[in-house]
């Protein structure tokens, strides 16, 4: 085993900073970071989306909701990236 | 809601922006405020009628608070923080331990051939009380020894208990350590945000694939029905439940960690790869500190911790770990595990003692007797886990006895299972600046690249993981 992996600096209970040494950044980057990952989640897991929709508590606002994501998931799967995730997830989930 | 799933990216995408929106406005109240209300909309998800209960234990800590400032340097402050603590501790005793107690008091009537019955109620365990419990007492307490300078607002208060990454889980957060935070507002240009991603995806990855996969796959199966499998399998199962219950728990103080970064607020660690740990104290150090380090300030010093030595130096630690078993359920085999813990801590302690003072320091001992100690605790502390996972005692029992039966083989460990193992072990040795050097790859990729790159894992751990986010396994704590 090397060394440099069973050698750790010893620290004080509870006292530890995360923080320390990590570089700060923008909050406004965040937005960005988040809107971009949620528009590639959007695209190609529209079928999460709408299953998701399916499981919200029955109303007229939910059913809408619902709705829409129901013809989301056609479009991206017709377009092909909704469909190429999907074949993914059917050949590599293990369970 | 569960933080790895679709409901909680909606919840924080919609949060996120109301928060930082305040702070630009310069509406400090403002935004914590629209921090609370998240927070009782995060817990009245499970239960809107429990959500009462924790403003209930932020009344009665906020109340007690302003009490002791006011009778500071008096004699009443020590009652009103006895006072307080006691509240704190029946409210808890009662939602998790009433049960259980009046089985075990019915049980002992009967063998005593009296009739009399205690009668059971179904009471609803409401989710993060411990943790909500604990963080109300550190309030209460830290204002006591003068550790937080003063009393807070009731919106103060609320914010600290009610915070909705650590409120269901933890960390145990210090009300000495985050109380001022609040004084001012967050700072929108220094945000940790390279640290809250590699947290949030990295935590995310430890829960929906290892764990999930893990659980549901070996140890569920072998913890069900131990009698069914034999050596190979419950060996392993032992070691997967090492491994899923490191990933679930330190996933979710992970995801907390870098959820409450990215809202600008500081959480301490919560763990320290566990699994190197040389001796049982090392691994108390890095091994669910947050809660490690509460018993130790608000409960092993409190009894005396070391300070009178010999025998009462024992039995504090026994007591200390008892009721840190006690503190993950009412269950005989929490005791015995606590007991376990307790007892092993107390030995160690023996031996340390007695050593002779030319033997050499841990950091000094050859890498071998190093690497000896690692195994021997890592496999005392997955022993120990035998009784935390089983579902009762007589269940680990059966697990125990099977681990020696060497005539079935093996029918659920598969080289993917060993592989994930394998992994979780692994993690433990990685250098102890992977963070910071993953933080710094981070800084050289532009803000579009991040965002690609995180929807792309998240894609990649959907197809991977399994269907749906099984509730973390403290939750039930």
């Amino acid at each position: 085993m090397p060394k440099a992996f069973i050698n750790n600096a010893d620290t004080t209970l509870g006292t530890q900073e995360l923080e320390q040494g990590m570089h700060p950044g923008r909050a406004a980057d965040v937005l960005r970071i988040a809107l971009i990952a949620l528009v590639l989640l959007l695209i190609f897991n529209a079928s999460g989306l709408a299953r998701w929709t399916q499981n919200l508590p029955s109303n007229a606002a939910t059913a809408a909701i619902a709705e829409a994501a129901s013809e989301w998931n056609d479009q991206m799967q017709n377009l092909g990236p909704a469909k190429l995730f999907d074949h993914l997830r059917e050949k590599f989930k293990i369970n | 809601m569960v933080f790895p799933t679709l409901s909680f990216l909606l919840f924080y995408i919609v949060v996120w922006p109301l928060s930082w929106g305040a702070v630009l406005l310069g509406q400090h109240t403002l935004h914590k405020l629209v921090i609370i209300g998240a927070s009782y909309f995060f817990y009245a998800f499970w239960n809107w009628k429990l959500a009462f209960l924790l403003f209930t234990s932020v009344l009665l800590n906020w109340g007690a608070g302003r009490l002791i400032e006011r009778h500071r340097g008096t004699p009443a402050q020590a009652r009103i923080v006895t006072v307080a603590v006691a509240l704190n501790l029946i409210i808890l005793a009662f939602f998790k331990y009433f049960g259980w107690f009046a089985e075990e008091m019915n049980g002992l009537l009967r063998g005593l051939g009296l009739a009399r019955e205690i009668p059971l109620f179904e009471i609803v365990l409401p989710v993060g009380i411990s943790f909500f419990t604990f963080q109300g007492i550190s309030y209460i307490v830290d204002l006591h020894r003068g550790d937080l300078d003063r009393a807070r607002s009731l919106i103060d208060v609320m914010f600290f208990i009610s915070f909705f990454p650590h409120l269901v889980a933890g960390p145990i957060v210090r009300a000495a350590s985050f109380l001022p935070q609040l004084d001012r507002p967050p700072n929108p240009q220094r945000v940790f945000v390279g640290l809250g991603m590699l947290l949030i995806l990295w935590g995310v990855f430890k829960k929906a694939v290892v764990a999930h996969w893990l659980a549901l796959n070996l140890v569920d199966k072998a913890f069900f029905d131990p009698t069914a499998y034999g050596t190979v399998d419950l060996l392993a199962a032992v070691y997967g439940y090492a491994v899923q219950i490191y990933c679930d728990f330190s996933a979710y103080s992970d995801i907390a960690i870098g959820v409450a970064a990215l809202l600008g607020y500081r959480f301490q660690r919560n763990f320290n790869q566990p699994y190197r740990a040389e001796t049982l104290g090392d691994f108390w150090r890095r091994w669910h500190m947050s809660l490690s380090s509460w018993l130790r300030d608000y409960l092993y010093i409190p009894l005396g911790g070391n300070r009178a030595g010999g025998w009462r130096t024992y039995r504090n630690l026994l007591l200390t770990m008892l009721l840190g078993g006690i503190w993950h359920g009412a269950a005989w085999k929490f005791v015995i595990w606590g007991a376990l813990h307790g007892g092993m801590l107390g030995v160690e302690r023996f031996l340390s003692n007695n050593a002779s003072k030319a033997s050499l320091a841990p950091a000094d001992r050859p890498m071998w007797r190093r690497a000896i100690a690692v195994l021997l605790i890592f496999h005392f502390v997955c022993f120990c886990w035998i009784f935390f996972r089983a579902e009762n005692v007589a269940r680990a029992l059966e697990v125990i006895a099977g681990l020696g039966d060497f005539t079935r083989p093996s029918t659920l460990l598969t080289p993917l299972l060993a592989g994930l193992i394998a992994l979780g072990i692994a993690v433990q040795f990685t250098p102890a600046d992977l963070l910071q050097r993953l933080d710094g790859l981070y800084q050289h990729v532009p803000v579009w690249g991040v965002g690609v790159t995180t929807g792309v894992i998240l894609l990649l751990l959907e197809i991977i993981g399994g269907d749906g986010t099984a509730a973390f396994i403290y939750f039930q704590f």
